[in-house]
């Protein structure tokens, strides 16, 4: 059917952060589709310059309320890099352990909050309170499970307190940590519950399957989002975290502000999906049977399956967990105070985000003051290739309905789980 | 769990989007001691809100807000008074609104009852670290205020 066709969705905020899409047809053919984003914010950067190394966590668990345990994260490990510490083993297990808090709740909110509505045809998660009351209340629990995980390692809901160069300020007791254990074993119904719904739900996720390029860590022995090498679905090579910027190769484009990433093509995917197509055959069992249960194998490379690479890795964060905090148990935990003593030097971060691969990279001078920052942002990465799907998708779906188009474009950028005006919360009010 | 809990939002990274949190600061001072309130920094967390008011007999936000009132203005409501102009695109997690978060809470039917906001106007909202001087030099009289609020209950 021969039709014209344009859309505009507008979504402006008042600071930062807004995501744009446009699309005009005319005689049934696409003339222009495009994603604008504004460029990924920079002030954070400078914001730690000048900066003692001490204050540089606080600082970016700040970035974003989503993902502070990342952001700390890749803060740390980027100035115990600059600074010849290495994070002993009991560290870096209640480090890993910390950030699955993370991961499940925030893949949890975006499968539950963002995700599910368009599934079951609702505009928002408020209508399916009503429509599937079973179904929120299983995301509430997990989310819960989530926020009170974050809380027992990283000493609060959000923006971690316990975090620091070298270690923990305070370690979680080991009574807590059999807390946090039976949590988790208690939430493995609700996850294989939220795996059943997604996955009677599956065929309401588009088909489209378009050839990508996947970049993610990778590590040798487990199925990583802290350790490891970048890696990528193209090539064999794996890329030492230190020379990031040689994989996050930015460029501007003329129809976007923001920049592009690229390594091998014009563009690359990060987020679960590419972690699942990096390192599947490292899911624990429980994971990989949830994978299996949905057909989903390594090669796939339709965005929307994103959302049920959130799932698996829910349910391989929830299996990992459990063994590292085993581990922890079994070993006893020991105080162990380090001294981080500044020097001048240089050092990369990197570590999955839920979204995605995240990379800090920082100078110090003698004093421990920061000189240098540069942080790379998962959803910055991703802006080139949410555009390069639309190119593919919009002649695809061109002759069905308006509003349909629209929701299958946004449905697509929401599969991405793009942070996008992250740093701002305020109340933009009228009084009735 | 106290049955009181003052949740303080926002950003200190975002120049007067960061009041709540320098408010957060100083009400643990104040209120340390006190056997029925909690006071908790809960940054831009926005849904992890659903969890903290569970259970409690009354919450009081903190939190910078637009509400066309000259930079400075603290004024307390209800959430029931207020109307969001907030345009929500649900392409991402971090686009949180409150208010948004409070009516998902009294769907599940786990919102308390007694919800009071205080709204502080910004004068800036930008990528900078400090409140400005219209919102710094108020600072007393904010704390001043929600602690009488505390009488109330």
């Amino acid at each position: 059917m021969a039709k014209t066709v344009n859309i505009k969705v507008n979504h402006v905020t008042r600071v930062e952060g807004h995501g744009n899409i446009r699309l005009r047809a005319s005689d049934g053919k696409v003339e222009h589709v495009e994603w604008q984003v504004p460029e990924a914010p920079r002030f954070f950067e400078a914001m730690v310059r000048e900066r003692s190394f001490e204050d540089i966590q606080t600082i970016v668990s700040r970035i974003c309320g989503i993902c502070s345990v990342t952001h700390s994260m890749a803060a740390i490990k980027g100035i115990e890099d600059a600074m010849g510490i290495k994070a002993s083993e009991q560290t870096d297990k209640l480090r890993i352990l910390c950030h699955y808090g993370e991961q499940i709740e925030s893949h949890i909110l975006h499968v539950g909050y963002l995700v599910a509505p368009d599934l079951l045809g609702q505009k928002s998660v408020i209508p399916l309170v009503k429509s599937h009351p079973e179904v929120v209340k299983t995301i509430i629990r997990l989310h819960r499970l989530g926020n009170t995980w974050m809380e027992i390692i990283g000493g609060r809901m959000t923006h971690p307190v316990t975090l620091k160069p070298g270690g923990f300020t305070v370690l979680p007791t080991e009574e807590k940590l059999r807390v946090l254990k039976s949590m988790i074993e208690d939430a493995i119904p609700d996850l294989k519950t939220l795996a059943e719904v997604v996955l009677s739900l599956a065929d309401k996720l588009p088909d489209f399957d378009r050839d990508t390029e996947y970049i993610a860590l990778t590590g040798p022995d487990y199925y990583t989002f802290y350790h490891g090498d970048i890696a990528s679905t193209d090539t064999d090579e794996k890329v030492p975290i230190h020379e990031f910027e040689r994989v996050a190769n930015e460029y501007v484009v003329p129809q976007s502000t923001a920049k592009w990433c690229k390594w091998h093509r014009d563009s690359y995917a990060v987020g679960a999906l590419a972690r699942f197509n990096l390192n599947a055959e490292r899911l624990l069992p429980m994971a990989a049977e949830t994978a299996k249960k949905f057909g989903l194998k390594k090669g796939a490379c339709n965005p929307y399956l994103n959302n049920v690479a959130q799932i698996v890795e829910c349910v391989q964060v929830a299996e990992h967990g459990l063994q590292l905090i085993d581990e922890l148990l079994t070993n006893g935990l020991k105080p162990e105070p380090v001294k981080v003593e500044p020097r001048a030097g240089e050092g990369v971060g990197c570590v999955e985000a839920p979204r995605g691969i995240l990379f800090h990279r920082y100078a110090f001078d003698e004093k421990g003051l920061c000189t240098k920052a540069n942080i790379c942002i998962p959803t910055g990465q991703n802006h080139g290739n949410i555009q390069k799907d639309f190119e593919a998708l919009a002649p695809q779906i061109i002759d069905r309905d308006q509003d349909e188009i629209r929701l299958l474009l946004e449905m697509l950028v929401r599969s991405y789980d793009p942070c996008i005006s992250c740093s701002t919360h305020y109340l933009n009010v009228e009084f009735v | 769990m106290k049955p009181v809990l003052i949740i303080c939002l926002g950003n200190p990274l975002m120049r007067d989007e960061g009041i709540g949190i320098r408010l957060a600061s100083e009400l643990m001072e104040h209120l340390a001691d006190n056997p029925d309130v909690e006071v908790m920094d809960m940054g831009t967390g926005g849904l992890s809100v659903i969890h903290a008011i569970e259970g409690r007999e009354k919450i009081i936000f903190v939190d910078c807000a637009i509400m066309g009132q000259p930079p400075g203005s603290m004024k307390r409501f209800t959430p029931e008074r207020v109307r969001s102009n907030k345009v929500r695109m649900r392409y991402s997690l971090h686009e949180g609104d409150l208010l948004n978060t409070l009516e998902l809470s009294r769907h599940l039917g786990q919102c308390p009852d007694d919800i009071v906001i205080f709204g502080i106007e910004p004068k800036e909202i930008a990528h900078v670290q400090g409140l400005t001087s219209e919102l710094e030099n108020n600072i007393p009289k904010y704390v001043q205020t929600i602690l009488k609020e505390l009488d109330r209950t």
